[in-house]
């Protein structure tokens, strides 16, 4: 009967195919209480109709709201086509990087906090290459991770150029959260010394920060292969 | 090299899009006009009758939910209901100033002839805004199965193809979200608008 009634509401909708508008035709001179249903979907559609357009917008239109919201942005982000290489983290938080920095980010960044106006960090951890990077390290602090938006500010130095094809990946672990990790956001190292501010996905403790080495086509779970990472603990170091 | 065993990336919900959009995280607004854009076009189109005051609109809209968003309130409303209440508004207002636009502007007289009714007007906007409110509150599924079918016109078979699902799946979802409107009737007092 589900499936009677997917074709009865497909058919109020306008979204049958011919084959499927020839059987429900069928059916509805055989089964007249399907008729009723036709009429309660066809009421529901047309309220839809009479109040909400069924029209969408240009497709450029969301570039106007960037245009005009853009110059009050801590950052922008990455025009939406052609679609970034590197997959889509549409949910991804944006990222600040320091004036010094040299790092070229995804999405442009330009707000960057002094550690002054930071604060205290809540917790910090010794960032360690893995055994394939074991020339990078650094460090990681945690601020105002109390509330929402707060901050990861992450220094590495000895970084290498990722290979043709890849890029990097900055992840969280917050137990309060869950057990997967939580991606931050993206970085393509212009030379060894890096600095980056990133908006941290909620607030929580966190237990640990991970850089991984990802394709830039891969998909937006973690691809399994570290650069560095480090265990967060309470303070400074 | 070292494997993570729990990597995943949920969709962020509305509310954090809105903490991020906060924080000046101008992808979390397109998250935002991704999820909703579409309905709150559809609503102040239908509102004000004319594609680019619509555009206009639903820009005013995004751009008012950027400036204000440390205004909004969880507590309160869902984030759909933010921002179509904001569409709501803008489209009232869009409405009343073209209707005192001069009607020729070598007359310095203002037209009064066209003025819209405006208990009428807001009576409209009441009733497009709660049906909004119920599309935007179908489960993510579901709203994008309806969205594809509704706004783009595209049949089980296409939105099948386009999303990469089994064709039952679509029809199932497309009937689901019609169901679900109409038991979101009564929460958004549609029942008395089209026997919903």
């Amino acid at each position: 009967m589900s499936d009677l009634r997917d074709l009865v509401a497909a058919e109020a909708l306008g979204a049958s195919s011919p084959e499927d508008a020839a059987r429900l035709e069928a059916e509805l001179a055989r089964n007249p209480a399907l008729v009723g249903d036709l009429d309660e979907y066809r009421e529901t559609v047309s309220l839809l109709e009479a109040t909400v357009s069924r029209e969408r917008p240009r497709p450029d239109l969301f570039d106007n709201i960037l245009a005009e919201i853009e110059p009050e942005a801590s950052f922008a982000v990455a025009p939406r086509e052609p679609r970034r290489t590197f997959g889509w983290r549409r949910a991804m938080p944006a990222f600040a990087v320091g004036a010094a920095a040299a790092a070229a980010v995804f999405a442009i960044a330009l707000a960057l906090s002094s550690d002054d106006s930071l604060g205290s960090p809540d917790a910090t951890a010794a960032v360690q290459g893995t055994p394939e990077f074991t020339g990078v390290h650094g460090e990681a602090r945690i601020y105002g991770s109390a509330k929402a938006n707060g901050v990861l500010k992450l220094e590495l130095a000895d970084v290498p150029q990722p290979r043709a094809g890849e890029h990097y990946e900055v992840w969280v672990l917050r137990p309060s959260a869950g057990q997967a990790m939580e991606a931050v956001g993206v970085f393509m190292p212009t030379g060894p010394n890096i600095e980056l501010q990133l908006v941290l996905p909620g607030a929580g403790d966190y237990a640990a920060v991970d850089i991984s080495v990802e394709p830039d086509a891969g998909p937006p779970e973690h691809s399994g292969t570290s650069l560095a990472g480090g265990r967060f603990e309470a303070g400074t170091t | 090299m070292r494997s993570c065993d729990h990597f995943s990336m949920p969709e962020s919900d509305d509310a954090v899009l809105v903490e991020r959009v906060h924080a000046g995280d101008a992808e979390a607004l397109r998250s935002l006009y991704e999820r909703y854009g579409a309905i709150v076009f559809g609503m102040t189109y239908r509102l004000l009758g004319d594609r680019q005051a619509a555009e206009e609109c639903t820009q005013d809209v995004f751009v008012s939910v950027w400036r204000t968003a440390d205004g909004y309130q969880p507590e309160r409303a869902q984030v759909s209901t933010w921002i179509l209440a904001i569409a709501r508004n803008r489209a009232i207002d869009a409405t009343r100033r073209r209707a005192a636009r001069p009607v020729d502007p070598h007359e310095d007289v203002w037209s009064t002839d066209e003025s819209p009714d405006a208990s009428e007007l807001v009576s409209a906007a009441d009733v497009a805004e709660r049906v909004a409110a119920a599309m935007a509150e179908l489960p993510a599924a579901q709203r994008e199965a309806l969205s594809l079918a509704y706004f783009d016109g595209l049949s089980h078979t296409e939105i099948a193809k386009r999303l990469g699902l089994p064709i039952g799946t679509v029809k199932g979802r497309t009937r689901l979200a019609l169901d679900r409107l109409r038991a979101l009737a009564p929460k958004y007092a549609l029942d008395a608008e089209a026997d919903v």
